[in-house]
């Protein structure tokens, strides 16, 4: 059902309320600076220029003004204001994903980063997922291009035209829009987690490329898709772990959280947060697992979890605990203490990683044509050491693993299982 | 292109050691190039801000001299002397002992705690003490419970921090500890009342426990005994 509050025209608004998703974002932030951000990146033929990329910047906010925004409380809840100031762009980082300082930022919420021939956006959760980040960064890509080169680059699909305006379909919160109002929220266990000795300086990032056709080859001959199959090695590398950190002991589930993009569900076009997520993954209390056997259970599991009836009660239940009326009229103040202690307690608790897969992106031939790659990842989670994001372009899929602790055990038992399958993997890093 | 021989990825040319297993890159045909474009640059963004646990601290010392300090002053101005004001204080003290002083001390030992944590203790006790006019329940009562207490919690503490020591261990350990404590309590406080040495409701406690420590001991040792219990009280 839509809100109805939600029909006034967004142009002439100039605030916003946070999508259903985005409203933990803001409390699980903690002391130290941690909040949850992702980044998006795509490597050109030639260096960037920051001061076209800057132009190309203030294009794509006017078309996509639901970034433009910055965090304000209310008395009952968080909100968004859009930001007038023109946005920066800013130079790269060893350690992207590091939290950011909205004060120091202008307020914005996202900051887009340059180095040499790479674009990337990093975004705080609570202004979209990696859907409607995706769709900004091809739209700043787009325009950038056409700047610089001044050709035309067909839009359409996630490439939006900055000559259009925002629609309020891009503008709503989608869950809402399309929860059915029957919750049902299944009983999440606790979850195996990697320990090791904290990074000191920064997190480490290690990206995996994959040839995307041998992988969905060896997937298909698995009888699963590719995002089980990466699945299924993440979960075996993570059971590896256990079995050296758990010696002798009884073992945990091993879990693994996989966002679930809900526009492949429902006809949405927003660019807010429209995703859900599900655990999925094994439980080495019931005897020791072979890769196949781990397949079969993944692949089952997932096929439960992604059924559009399931992902709408787990939906329903999310936007039921944001209508209840005594959640509603608890103030802002008591609300965030809550979410903050059920984030301490719970999140991250019943997963031991996350891994988002983000699909196959395509592009126009005008756009493929300089753009050479594309790399997505997940910055570290609060309590989990481990985060893993990939995405697919041109055949390359780019298998991104973030870390908060030195040991690179899961990395290793992660590639070479790849390569003992035959499959060739080429490793950078950040930690040269 | 170069590989890691211990892995068998292929590694950029960024890469001068392999990122997984740390074994350096031995390419004859293509050694590393340090002026190769890096795929990040070298400056590093302020990650997250560590909580200055020296600051903290400082912070809560603080915070917890502001009522000292308005009772002290409310005291000497009231009373025109210190009496009362100095139990606030005194309760400030063992505050910040034994919950602030584990967070400064870089080196965090729990024996060092306990030890800190019982010498706080007996100073407040002592004050009390000072402010009633009673040293003799203090020396007679007070101190050795005090310390028998501490002495307690610190032998639990160095036993259950065993790792390789059996839980049966560590129980049959518990209950002849308890005890132990128990019948020490009763002894100081027969002591106190009658001046001289004896115990009475303790052994009671103390009988039970070493029964049961006992117990778990045997169980511990004979093997067969234990496995023959879970066999016939298994729920």
């Amino acid at each position: 059902m839509a809100n109805s509050k939600d029909k006034e025209p967004k142009k002439t608004r100039k605030w916003m309320k946070l999508d259903n998703a985005a409203k933990i974002y803001p409390s699980s932030r903690t002391s130290t600076g941690w909040m949850s951000i992702f980044r998006l990146s795509v490597e050109l033929d030639e260096k960037v220029d920051p001061g076209i990329l800057e132009k190309a910047l203030d294009r794509t906010l006017v078309r996509i003004p639901t970034v433009a925004q910055k965090l304000k409380r209310g008395l009952f809840w968080y909100y968004m204001e859009h930001i007038e100031k023109k946005a920066k762009v800013v130079s790269d980082a060893r350690n992207p994903c590091a939290p950011m300082n909205f004060r120091k930022n202008d307020g914005y919420m996202f900051r887009v980063r340059y180095y040499e021939k790479r674009i990337a956006v990093e975004f705080f959760h609570v202004l979209a997922d990696g859907t409607g980040g995706m769709i900004f960064l091809l739209t700043l890509t787009a325009e950038y291009l056409e700047l610089k080169y001044g050709k035309k680059i067909p839009r359409g699909g996630n490439i939006l035209d900055c000559n259009n305006d925002p629609t309020e379909d891009e503008m709503g919160d989608s869950f809402l829009k399309y929860a059915r109002g029957v919750a049902y929220t299944p009983k999440e266990r606790t979850s195996f987690l990697v320990k090791g000795e904290r990074a000191n300086n920064y997190s480490k990032i290690i990206t995996g490329f994959l040839d995307a056709s041998e992988v969905y080859a060896k997937a298909k001959a698995h009888g699963i898709t590719v995002t089980e199959y990466l699945l299924t090695h993440t979960v075996m590398a993570l059971n590896e772990i256990q079995k050296k950190q758990y010696h002798g002991k009884k073992p945990k589930p091993i879990l693994i959280c996989v966002p679930i993009n809900l526009r492949k569900y429902y006809p949405s076009h927003t660019l807010r947060n429209f995703a859900t997520i599900a655990n999925i993954g094994i439980d080495p209390r019931f005897g020791d697992y072979t890769f196949d056997e781990a397949a079969k259970e993944i692949h089952h599991n997932m096929g439960i979890v992604t059924a559009e009836k399931q992902v709408n009660a787990r939906i329903s239940s999310y936007v039921g605990s944001e209508k209840n009326v005594i959640l509603r009229g608890t103030p802002l103040f008591l609300k965030d203490l809550a979410l903050k202690a059920a984030f301490r307690y719970n999140g991250n608790r019943t997963s031991s990683t996350t891994l988002s897969n983000l699909g196959v992106v395509k592009l126009p031939d005008e756009m493929r044509e300089h753009v050479k790659r594309m790399d997505f990842m997940i910055g570290p989670l609060l309590r989990n050491p481990i985060v893993c994001a990939c995405v697919t372009y041109e055949n390359t899929l780019a298998f991104t693993v973030v870390r908060t602790i030195e040991e690179t055990d899961f990395e290793r038992n992660l590639f070479t299982a790849l390569v003992k399958e035959g499959l060739h993997v080429k490793i950078e890093s950040n930690t040269y | 292109m170069s590989y890691c021989v211990n892995c068998g990825v292929e590694l950029c040319d960024s890469e001068k050691s392999c990122p997984l297993c740390g074994v350096v890159v031995n390419n004859p045909k293509k050694p590393y190039d340090e002026s190769v474009v890096k795929p990040y640059p070298n400056n590093i963004e302020a990650d997250m801000h560590r909580i200055n646990m020296k600051f903290g601290s400082r912070l809560a010392l603080l915070i917890l001299l502001i009522p000292s300090a308005i009772t002290t002053i409310c005291d000497a101005l009231i009373t025109k002397s210190l009496s009362w004001s100095l139990l606030v204080t005194g309760a400030c003290f063992c505050i910040y002992v034994w919950f602030i002083l584990p967070l400064v001390l870089r080196k965090r030992s729990p024996y060092q705690f306990i030890v800190f944590d019982c010498i706080a203790t007996l100073l407040y006790i002592m004050l009390i003490a000072y402010q009633t006019g009673g040293f003799e329940w203090y020396n007679r009562l007070a101190v050795p419970i005090t310390v028998a207490s501490y002495a307690y919690i610190l032998a639990l503490a160095a036993v259950f921090r065993q790792k390789k020591m059996s839980r049966l261990m560590k129980t049959a350990f518990w209950f002849f500890a308890t005890g132990t404590l128990t019948t020490i309590i009763d002894i100081m406080i027969t002591y106190f009342v009658s001046g001289a040495f004896g115990a009475s409701w303790s052994l009671i406690v103390l009988c039970v426990c070493i029964i049961f420590a006992l117990l778990f001991l045997v169980l511990y040792r004979k093997k067969v005994l234990a496995e023959e219990l879970i066999k016939r009280l298994f729920i």
